[in-house]
């Protein structure tokens, strides 16, 4: 006997059923959700606290094998009444059916509100008037078609064009294809053809395939005394970093996002994330990427308790190419990063990027590829070296206002307020540059650019900002 | 100061610049320019306007094109060759660049040798993608001069020098400059030097330019919004790819020499090029075609003899007033030097004749006698009294204008290749289309361009479609236009369809949506357009590739040859040719061999039945008066004669509703309004049509007689009368106007009055001649539907898409009018629809949605077997409609028993009385016996390759009936014909029995129905309101039929599916529809308040139900709605036309 289950989408969206879920689970403090081993579908959840053989088959649809309940819970009808009740104290409103094939009951589910119970020999009965186009709904057939996601798009699109095909032929109900003759449906429709035929007549082509629930992979320490500071918190991090590393090679996983809590003698908890630039499971490393952002980011007191929960991906597998330079490890590459933006502050760490414009002094700052990408050209990059050399132009990053005098269209001196900034009477000027753009945005600019050398030698580049007819000086020519 | 700018690129760049030729002359001519040089991409195409404006202006137009450039090396196969047959990609050029070589011609030779050099380069390769090789350049550069720029400097792709010493070699030194350009860019100042150095070097002068890409500086902003969608970019993307400055405009000649103060020289030898280049658009060297006439005989002569010979057969009894008309238009003809011309176009037309194609001049050749004898136009001129100066003049010194109406599709196309192979390949080509930016595609592309989300793209793109009619214009017909104000209307719109109009971004939309109106965006193939020559047309334009295969076009449109001198004859695709054709064909294979075939000429005249025809508005499907808006002039207008329909076609166009002259008409023809003329002088003008004047003709005159317009300026307003530039022309036009008639004492509200009419012909009026010809195309449509309706609908349904109305409704109109209908039948289907021996119609599978054609066509190819299949059992007559066709006609076993079902008018019965068993018994002899095509289904896919999809779709409309199914049957047999069973058991799989019981339910009426619609968008069965009667009339619905009884003004209810919704811009946004039930047609009137109410049940109903106040006048039924609602649960997915 199987019960299944299934949440209307018409109840929201599964976020919601979700949020709504987790506001009633019983709560044992920070994590303890994940702490209990609960699955993070309710649904699965719920099902899970009546029968250890649950089979979650899509989110919001869940079978679970009852056989052996009736002794605990009654008749069907009573395990129905309290999947139901269970389900209303979470907050949920399920369609629940129970039939003695999983695909009847998932049928049923999928087709009918409230509870249906089948009793044994009913099955083809029952669905007998149930419309054709619930075969759509149903889950891909296979348990591992979650990894082959094309396997279950042709299948998905094999049913819907049976079932356009079925209602083409003036078939309405799973009554109607379960009547028809087997052998020329056969030659009609294939295997597949029959196929369907015996899901419309509740029979099962596959075993209850039960599933394990996710558990998180993550490690808490309460700490006998508060710790502060970056050296005690070192030992403890390495403490819980070890056993989860193992976990994760165990697993052949490794972690992509590190997830920090401490809760500081304050009684206060302290969230922190790690994103890593890839994935890696090296204690160390992982150590050292916590603690250097502690550094970079103190926490505000003492703490005394530790928890480090970490999302997966499956564990790198490096190759490496025999016709490029090795590159640095993500690991030493992250560990690099994590220093200097401790030293320097996130924002100030990254590499130069072109900007695609005419704007002079435009730039740009970007992440350093992770590494996977491709990066920078090198040095040795055979190009690089033909490239002219060019006059180098010190930049300032905001441009210094400045009080041009200007003759017969010339500039002819140049003062700034700015200190280390002399100006004087220009010995030559070479332009206008003339450059303008963005014209639709506000601050779009409209600009005259002069090259002036002074009197005392030195060279600047001074503009005209033509809209506001006001001077400026870019930079110093080297 | 003796700058001259000598590198304009204008629109006609295609989205390379930003201003049209006639603005650069404008602002060049603003600036004290002598002559100005037009260097466009790849073509000369705005060299026609460029000319014009310019010679206009005062000023000298210098020609020349920037020439797309390879910089590798052509291989030596296809430099040799050049026809355009051998097509040239990127691929041809392994590792090669191009670059641009600006050139400038300097004498008619040198523009001929530019016009081959750019046909070379664009006849080979995809539309946009030629490029020439310097080798190819090799003997071609006589008369042109070159300059060259910054790719000099590529020592990269041409070596150090290279490029110049090439060029040199190719051009000779003393036509070669070397080009620099100032735009205050830093990284140009240090090519400019090295350029300097270089020219000194060659020995070889340097000229300035600006390279100018747009007018004035103010035209930046467009410029850069061609650069993004030409890129397929947005202003926030398009980053470098955009100016650098707004600095290509041009500059006035001191700007210029201010700049290259330093380099004196390069402004100089601008104006001594200049004086160089003397070649002018003036001197083309184009000679239409002589045509070879027999030994002892000039082309006059022959043209004499040919048109006598046509007018004995034509006009008979040969009378005097013919004779004295021909022998004056002969005299003409032969002043002007035109027999050649008429002689090719009679040569056309007698192609046309020999491959039994239709053909019939239409325009203003349809005033020319000469025209008629020849057998060209048919409409005799001298009997209707048509203007033979509004066809040709010796004062306006142009060639005539014949256009030659043919039936669309392959026999157009048939004619079109005749005359590409009879004058080479060189010899003759269509003309252009210039397709520029109008309201939706100016929307889509600038909205993109601006970064403007896709969904608000469209929603602007909806809105514009919608601009045809100006809100603030009255509701009333007396009211008068007020003028359009488009940025007012822009923002109104805007604010409509939930767009803040005051957003910057919005408004940036609406300015840059106004400038981009009318530039140029690519170019297309004129509709039927062709130009031929005495010799080489390449030599006189350039020629390119159109998208269509097979076809060439040359780089100017109609007007542009027209201003050039350059002939065109307008070989024109009409569908109701092709149907009248095919109608014609048809009906003269069932006629006796000794009857005089029945054809567009000898049509009885002024047959009764027609006219009672046309003043029922019973006009469905008829060419022209078919529209919701003829069908309502029609029953006021009441024809009785042929020149009646001249003005009905005429009446009912944009011209004379927006200038207000139908319902004066209308009202002056049945007496309720005294004739009168705005001035006493123009009665001998107006008097035929009662004063209102209708055709250009008039107009032309009324100009002449009021405004004291010359011949040339009267040509000015004919040609604004076109689809193109008119509206502006119309402007400058309507002051001349006003001055003329003030000059003649003609003022208040008669200088207002004509003034109207005529401005209101910019919106498209038509010629009495054309207008004469349309009518006699309405005739003999109307005809053939009045004695031959089988003939006609078969041949419309096979020429669709064409007309007003879809197929489904046109066979409804047919049902109604008697004509029976029998559906697709493999057995006896063709792929067009045929007429059957007892005169039903047989769809053809053409009309079977998804089918193949090759498959269509293999099951129609005739290859009978025998006999037909038998169905046992099938009644033949249906005892309601007396249906005998036995595809019609099915068995329905259900619970109830067997029961018999006839599709054509959804009547059910048993099938177990006596009484049908002898009806089925006496039926069954009389009914003829059809060969059959194919013994099985499995037959007919081993035969003909059909795929399951088709099949399926064959068997839901009942088309495999015939093999003794029904058709849920033979949906259920098709499944297993049609898979595989593999080599072993092939021979079994044919062997199959198809008696197996088939456990399908059978298909219900509706299902029947919705299946007919969806496997074919029709049905030849019950009406989808049919079945929905019952519910109808108990909500208090009228049929259609009915509402032409009820009592005017009272308050009615319809239903019926939705056939077609308009939005004329004409109707100050009225909103019409058509309903259709199962008795006719329902006009509704929606006001524009309620159309906003229910936009959405208005525009995406199927089906309606419609409440408001009946409008019964003069025979002109309609309903004024005041509510609608959908009509739920109708399964059947009808297609209406829309039309805005």
């Amino acid at each position: 006997m199987f019960a299944c289950l299934f949440q209307p989408s018409s109840q929201g969206s599964l976020f919601e059923v979700v949020a709504r879920a987790a506001a009633v689970l019983p709560c044992h403090g920070d994590g303890a959700a994940h702490d209990s081993g609960v699955a993070a579908d309710p649904i699965e959840a719920l099902a899970r606290e009546f029968s250890p053989r649950v089979q979650g088959h899509q989110p919001g649809l869940v079978s679970l094998d009852i056989a052996g309940l009736g002794r605990l819970l009654g008749t069907p009808a009573d395990i129905g009444g309290e999947l139901r009740r269970a389900a209303a104290d979470r907050g949920l409103r399920l369609h629940i059916a129970l039939a003695p094939t999983r695909t009847a009951a998932m049928l049923l589910a999928l087709a009918r509100a409230g509870v249906t119970v089948v009793p044994p020999g009913g099955e083809r009965e029952a669905l007998a008037l149930l419309p054709l186009s619930v075969l759509r709904q149903l889950p891909p057939r296979r348990p591992d078609a979650r990894r082959s996601k094309s396997r279950e798009r042709q299948q998905a699109d094999t049913g819907s064009a049976v079932v356009d095909l079925l209602r083409r032929w003036g078939l309405r109900t799973l009554g109607d294809l379960a009547g028809l003759p087997v052998r020329p449906l056969s030659e009609r429709l294939g295997q597949d053809g029959v196929m369907w035929q015996r899901l419309a007549r509740g029979e099962d082509l596959q075993p209850l395939i039960a599933t394990e629930p996710d558990v998180p992979i993550e490690e808490t320490l309460d700490l006998e005394w508060p710790v502060e500071g970056l050296e005690p918190l070192s030992f403890v991090l390495a403490r819980m970093c070890e056993p989860l590393s193992d976990r994760l090679a165990v697993l052949d996983l490794a972690a992509v996002v590190l997830h920090l809590s401490f809760r500081l003698v304050s009684r206060e908890t302290e969230t922190r994330e790690l994103q890593l630039p890839a994935p890696m499971r090296d204690p160390k490393v992982l150590r050292t990427l916590i603690l250097l952002h502690l550094e970079s980011h103190p926490l505000p007191g003492g703490v005394d308790r530790v928890a480090l929960r970490v999302d997966t991906a499956p564990a790198r597998v490096t190759q490496f190419s025999l016709l490029s330079r090795a590159r640095p490890f993500p690991e030493q590459m992250a560990t690099l990063l994590a220093r200097l933006s401790a030293l320097l502050g996130d924002s100030r760490v990254g590499a130069p990027a072109l900007v695609d414009s005419h704007r002079p002094g435009v730039c740009a700052m970007a992440r350093f590829p992770g590494g996977s990408e491709t990066g920078p050209a090198s040095a040795d990059d055979p190009t690089a070296s033909t490239r002219e050399p060019r006059v180098a132009i010190r930049r300032f990053r905001v441009p210094v206002p400045a009080r041009v005098m200007v003759k017969e269209g010339r500039p002819v001196r140049v003062t700034t307020e700015r200190r280390g900034l002399d100006g004087g009477v220009v010995a030559s000027a070479v332009g206008p540059w003339r450059t303008s753009g963005e014209w639709w945005r506000v601050e779009g600019w409209n600009r005259d650019e002069w090259d002036v050398s002074l009197a005392d030698g030195g060279v600047y580049r001074v503009h005209r900002d033509r809209s506001r007819d006001r001077w400026f000086i870019d930079g110093i020519v080297d | 100061m003796s700058y001259v700018e000598l590198h304009l690129s204008s629109a006609f760049s295609f989205l390379e610049a930003a201003s049209l030729p006639e603005a650069l002359v404008d602002r060049a001519a603003e600036l004290g320019y002598p002559a100005v040089a037009l260097i466009d991409r790849n073509g000369v195409h705005g060299a026609p306007r460029f000319h014009k404006a310019a010679t206009a202006a005062g000023l000298r137009a210098i020609i020349g094109s920037e020439l797309t450039m390879q910089s590798g090396q052509l291989p030596v196969a296809s430099c040799q060759s050049s026809t355009r047959r051998d097509a040239l990609t990127t691929d041809h050029w392994p590792l090669a660049t191009t670059f641009r070589l600006p050139v400038l011609v300097e004498s008619r030779e040198g523009y001929q040798n530019l016009c081959r050099l750019l046909t070379r380069m664009n006849l080979r390769s995809p539309k946009g993608e030629g490029a020439l090789a310097l080798d190819e350049l090799d003997g071609h550069t006589a008369g042109m001069v070159a300059l060259v720029g910054r790719e000099a400097l590529r020592g990269g792709r041409h070596g150090v020098g290279g490029l110049v010493d090439r060029l040199v070699g190719l051009f000779g030194r003393p036509n070669v400059y070397l080009e620099l350009q100032r735009h205050l860019i830093r990284d140009e100042e240090a090519d400019n030097q090295a350029l300097i150095a270089l020219a000194s070097a060659f020995h070889v002068p340097v000229v300035a330019t600006n390279g100018v890409r747009f007018a004035a500086p103010e035209d930046r902003p467009l410029y850069d919004v061609l650069t993004c969608i030409r890129h397929k970019t947005n202003l926030g993307a398009a980053g470098r790819k955009l100016a650098f400055n707004a600095e290509r405009y041009l500059k006035s000649r001191e700007q210029m020499a201010d700049l290259f103060r330093d380099i004196p020289d390069a402004v100089a030898s601008t104006a001594a090029l200049a004086d160089r280049l003397h070649y002018t658009m003036a001197d083309l060297g184009y000679r239409f075609p002589d045509y070879p006439v027999p030994a002892g005989e000039t082309m006059a002569s022959f043209l004499r003899k040919m048109t006598e010979v046509g007018a004995r057969e034509r006009y008979r009894p040969y009378h005097d007033r013919a004779r004295a008309q021909i022998a004056r238009e002969l005299d003409l003809i032969e002043k002007l030097n035109l027999p050649g011309y008429f002689l090719i176009v009679w040569d056309i037309v007698n192609f046309c004749r020999q491959q039994g194609i239709l053909a019939q001049g239409r325009g203003s050749a349809a005033n020319s006698a000469v025209c008629y004898s020849l057998g060209i136009t048919a409409v005799d001129p001298v009997g209707m009294d048509l203007l033979f100066e509004r066809f040709l003049s010796e004062e306006r010194g142009e060639w005539p204008d014949i256009d030659l109406d043919l039936p669309s599709g392959d026999r157009r196309e048939r004619v079109i290749q005749h005359v590409y192979e009879k004058y080479g390949e060189y010899g003759a080509a269509m003309t252009a289309n210039v397709i520029t930016y109008r309201g939706r595609s100016a929307a889509r592309d600038v909205g993109k361009a601006l970064g403007i989300e896709p969904d608000q793209v469209d929603r602007l793109a909806k809105v514009i479609h919608h601009f045809e009619f100006h809100p603030s214009a009255g509701s009333g017909r007396d009211e008068p236009v007020e003028p359009r104000d488009e940025r007012e209307t822009l923002a109104k719109y805007l604010d409509e369809a939930g767009l803040d109009s005051a957003e910057p971004r919005m408004r940036l939309f609406a300015e840059l949506w106004q400038q981009v109106q009318d530039l140029p965006r690519h170019l297309g193939q004129h509709s039927g357009g062709m130009v031929i020559c005495q010799g080489r047309l390449d030599s006189v334009v350039p020629l390119e590739n159109a998208s269509m295969p097979g076809r060439v076009v040359v780089q100017w449109d109609k007007d542009d040859c027209a201003d050039m001198g350059i002939v065109k004859i307008d070989l024109l695709g009409l569908g109701m040719m092709a149907a009248l054709q095919d109608s014609f064909e048809m009906i003269n294979r069932q006629r006796p061999r000794t009857a005089t075939p029945l054809g567009l000429w000898n049509l009885p005249q002024d047959d009764p039945g027609v006219y009672r025809m046309l003043q029922a508005a019973d006009t469905i499907g008829v060419f022209q008066v078919e529209s919701r808006a003829q069908m309502a002039t029609l029953p006021r207008l009441k024809p009785e004669h042929f020149y009646d329909l001249v003005v009905e076609v005429a009446l009912i166009r944009p011209g004379p509703i927006v200038g207000q002259m139908v319902h004066p008409y209308l009202d002056r023809r049945a007496g309720r309004e005294r004739v009168t003329y705005p001035h006493p002088s123009l009665e001998p003008i107006l008097a035929r049509t009662l004063g209102v004047p209708l055709f250009q003709e008039q107009l032309l005159r009324v100009a002449m007689v009021a405004a004291g317009f010359s011949g040339g300026q009267a040509d000015e307003l004919r040609r604004a009368f076109g689809f193109k530039r008119s509206e502006r022309r119309m402007k400058q036009i309507e002051v001349q106007l006003r001055e003329g008639m003030t000059r003649k004492g003609i003022t208040g509200k008669a200088a207002d009055d004509i003034v109207l009419s005529i401005a209101s012909f910019a919106l498209y009026g038509f010629p009495e001649s054309h207008s004469a010809s349309f009518a006699l195309l309405v005739y003999a449509s109307v005809y053939l539907k009045v004695h031959y309706p089988s003939a006609f609908y078969a041949t419309l349904l096979n020429n669709q898409p064409m007309g007003f109305y879809h197929p489904a409704t046109l066979v409804k109109d047919a049902q109604r009018h008697g004509v029976r209908f029998a559906p697709v039948d493999v057995q006896r289907s063709d792929w067009p629809c045929t007429v059957e021996e007892d005169g039903t119609v047989r769809l053809g599978l053409r009309y079977v949605a998804g089918l193949r054609a090759q498959v269509g066509m293999a099951i129609g190819r005739p290859c009978p077997l025998g006999r037909p299949v038998d169905r046992p059992g099938v009644p033949f007559l249906c005892p309601k409609c007396r249906c005998d066709d036995a595809s019609m006609l099915e068995v329905v076993t259900d619970a109830r028993g067997a029961s018999g079902f006839c599709n054509n008018c959804a009547h059910d019965w048993p099938l177990n009385g006596r009484g049908d068993r002898d009806v089925d018994e006496r039926c069954r002899g009389d009914r003829p016996v059809a060969p059959s095509r194919f013994r099985s289904v499995e037959d007919l896919i081993a035969r003909t390759g059909i795929n399951r999809e088709e099949l399926s779709v064959l068997a839901e409309i009942g088309a495999l009936n015939a093999f003794g199914h029904t058709r849920r049957e033979a949906l259920w047999q098709v499944e297993r014909a049609i898979r595989p069973a593999g080599d072993m058991f092939s021979d079994f799989q044919i062997a199959r029995s198809s008696d197996e019981e088939c456990p399908l339910p059978v298909m219900s009426p509706v299902e029947r129905l919705v299946a007919d619609y969806e496997g074919t968008g029709l049905t030849i069965g019950p009406h989808p309101m049919a079945m929905r009667r019952e519910e109808m009339s108990l909500r208090g619905a009228l049929r259609a039929s009915d509402l032409p009884r009820q009592r005017h003004g009272r308050r009615v209810r319809v239903a019926g599916a939705v056939i077609t919704r308009q939005r004329p811009g004409t109707a100050k946004g009225f909103v019409f529809l058509t309903l259709e039930d199962e008795t006719g047609i329902a006009n509704i009137i929606i006001r524009p308040d309620l159309f906003a109410e229910q936009r959405m049940a208005v525009i995406h109903e199927p089906f309606l139900l419609v409440e408001g106040m009946l409008q019964n006048q003069e025979g002109v039924t309609s309903v004024r709605a005041e509510r609608m609602e959908g009509i739920a649960g109708t399964r059947v997915d009808v297609e209406a036309r829309d039309f805005y």
